[in-house]
């Protein structure tokens, strides 16, 4: 079969067709700290400049070998222009300091009625992802950009002052309050998701951080996190990609069967050949090398490590295509270069299809 | 009369019913019913029923913070009635978020067991800074340190308190007992810490274990 660019590869792999081998996706996140260590670029100036910003992330596909580019690089975008202050405070290795949010929007339950839904085109972060994804666009053509959005409820915590604790307090206490406070997220999320498409996104990602296996019930699942990403997924006109994190397990059906995301990304404590074998025919599985968890191979192992891992899933995941190679989590910049490095190279040696 | 009134605090902290615990406690000092007895027989009980529906999955996180807030609610009424130290008697306890992390809710659930079973915990909050550590440490020398942190990055800041411990000449007395999602037994032999638990229970085990409980 003849070579595919990135994008044909990741259109087959969605439409059902046999792409020339596995895609690999990764959710480049705060390892774009490596990129920035080379480019000499603090966190706090590279997510504010367009053209530092375009310089780190075009390296995700002209230096990793990624398939696709992934942008923003960090969750603080929604919340931050929803009203929350971000400051460049939380050491994360070799002098670096990412953004955590340090005033929140709504200190008060009552100031939920004051948000408004941002103009992506008008706050700052956000058009800085706007600019560097029609700059991506046009030079890279052919290697699709993944656009992404905070789930309603990793932003909605961004945005509280109680943030998990206090929303999860409140799930019991005044759960309506907590619907619509999702549902503003969703909105927000949904105004960035069409803005980034119009600039040239060929697909939105979504990860779900805080509302995991160990803090909620299936039930509350359906319930809290299901009706907001449902919207966003209606709303836009591209695929859907959805990371669950930690064990997604549980809730696997339901993202499958009411969220229906067009991609579905999960941590490596799911058992890739039992999703394979239940969800395989209806969505595309996206895993899932080990990535968070002390002892990871993408963090604590060699590159030996994480070639046998990938090629482990890729052996499971890739017979019948739907299938892309992965990290189970973020790629955090406590993972290795070498590491990441012989993931994108799994995919070439591993992942052919004849 | 007090075994009613215990029966019925259990049920408000296992319910969540705040505003209904912190009531009854103060009927239980009225009673002039010894504080360390509703801690006891009404307190523990109730954070041992609700830590067992978290292990069955009848409960989760939800519902344990709000039992968190019903048995807080009474505890620290109770509290300001108990001589000083009959309250968290059993060993002195610093607990903390490692620098560079927010994420508390696991460190909470901890402190509240560990509170509940009649450990003083000095609770240091989220994203302390290490030398916050090695300073309150050495002011209180408690004789267990518990360092918990969410996110894989901030291992590290793990790693570098035990070791700022180590330099300080601190490390020797007290026990570091290390938990939180990303964390493992191999990494907490790999940083030299003392234990690694998977959950509170594991931790109030472990605590127990140490000072003959």
């Amino acid at each position: 079969m003849a070579a595919m660019t990135p994008i044909e590869r990741v259109v087959a792999s969605i439409t059902k067709k046999t792409p020339d081998r596995v895609p690999v996706i990764l959710y480049f996140q705060s390892a774009v700290q490596h990129d920035l260590k080379e480019l000499d670029y603090t966190w706090e100036e590279a997510l504010n400049h367009p053209r530092k910003l375009f310089q780190a992330i075009e390296r995700q596909y002209t230096y990793w070998g990624a398939d696709n580019f992934f942008l923003p690089v960090d969750f603080r975008v929604e919340g931050e222009a929803l009203g929350s202050k971000v400051t460049y405070k939380l050491k994360c290795g070799e002098g670096y300091r990412m953004g955590v949010v340090t005033e929140w929007a709504v200190n008060d339950k009552s100031d939920l009625d004051k948000l408004t839904v941002p103009d992506p085109t008008k706050d700052k972060r956000m058009s800085v992802t706007l600019e560097v994804i029609r700059r991506l666009a046009k030079k890279y053509p052919q290697v699709p950009i993944a656009g992404f959005v905070n789930g309603p409820p990793d932003t909605a915590s961004d945005v509280y002052v109680g943030r998990y604790p206090g929303i999860f307090v409140e799930m019991i206490n005044d759960p309506d309050w907590v619907l619509r406070l999702f549902d503003k997220c969703a909105e927000t999320s949904i105004a960035f998701a069409k803005a980034m498409i119009e600039a040239g996104a060929a697909a939105i990602a979504t990860v779900e951080g805080g509302m995991i296996d160990e803090a909620i019930s299936p039930d509350q699942y359906l319930k809290f996190v299901v009706p907001g990403h449902k919207k966003i997924r209606e709303a836009i006109n591209v695929p859907y990609v959805y990371h669950q994190c930690e064990n997604a397990t549980p809730f696997f059906d339901i993202i499958v069967n009411e969220i229906k995301p067009a991609v579905v990304a999960f941590h490596d404590s799911v058992d890739l050949k039992w999703a394979k074998e239940k969800y395989g025919d209806k969505v595309v599985l996206a895993g899932n090398v080990s990535a968070s968890k002390a002892g990871a191979s993408l963090m604590d192992g060699t590159p030996e490590d994480v070639l046998r891992e990938a090629k482990k899933c890729i052996e499971i995941g890739m017979p019948g295509g739907s299938f892309w190679l992965t990290a189970g989590c973020e790629v955090h910049h406590a993972c290795k270069p070498e590491n990441i490095k012989a993931l994108v190279q799994a995919a070439k040696e591993y992942g052919v299809y004849k | 009369m007090s075994e009613e009134l215990f029966k019925a605090i259990v049920e408000a902290v296992v319910l969540g019913k705040i505003a209904e615990a912190g009531n009854l406690a103060q009927k239980t000092l009225d009673a002039n019913i010894p504080p360390m007895d509703t801690v006891e027989q009404a307190l523990i009980p109730a954070m041992e029923i609700v830590s067992g529906k978290y292990d069955r999955k009848e409960y989760y996180l939800p519902q344990m913070l709000i039992s968190s807030d019903a048995f807080y609610k009474a505890f620290d009424l109770l509290k300001t009635k108990m001589p000083t130290g009959a309250a968290g008697g059993k060993a002195k306890v610093v607990i903390g978020v490692v620098e560079g992390d927010v994420h508390d809710i696991g460190k909470n659930l901890v402190k509240t067991v560990l509170e509940a079973n009649g450990y003083r915990c000095i609770d240091m909050g989220r994203d302390v800074p290490i030398e916050d550590y090695v300073e309150k440490v050495a002011e209180e020398k408690p004789q267990f340190l518990l360092l918990s942190t969410l996110m894989t990055p901030t291992m590290l800041s793990m790693k570098r308190t035990v070791e700022a411990l180590e330099e300080e000449n601190l490390r020797g007395g007290v026990k570091v007992v290390i938990g939180g999602g990303p964390i493992s037994t191999d990494f907490c032999k790999k940083i030299k810490a003392d234990f690694y638990g998977d959950n509170e229970k594991e931790g109030l085990k472990y605590l127990n274990s140490q000072i003959g409980a």
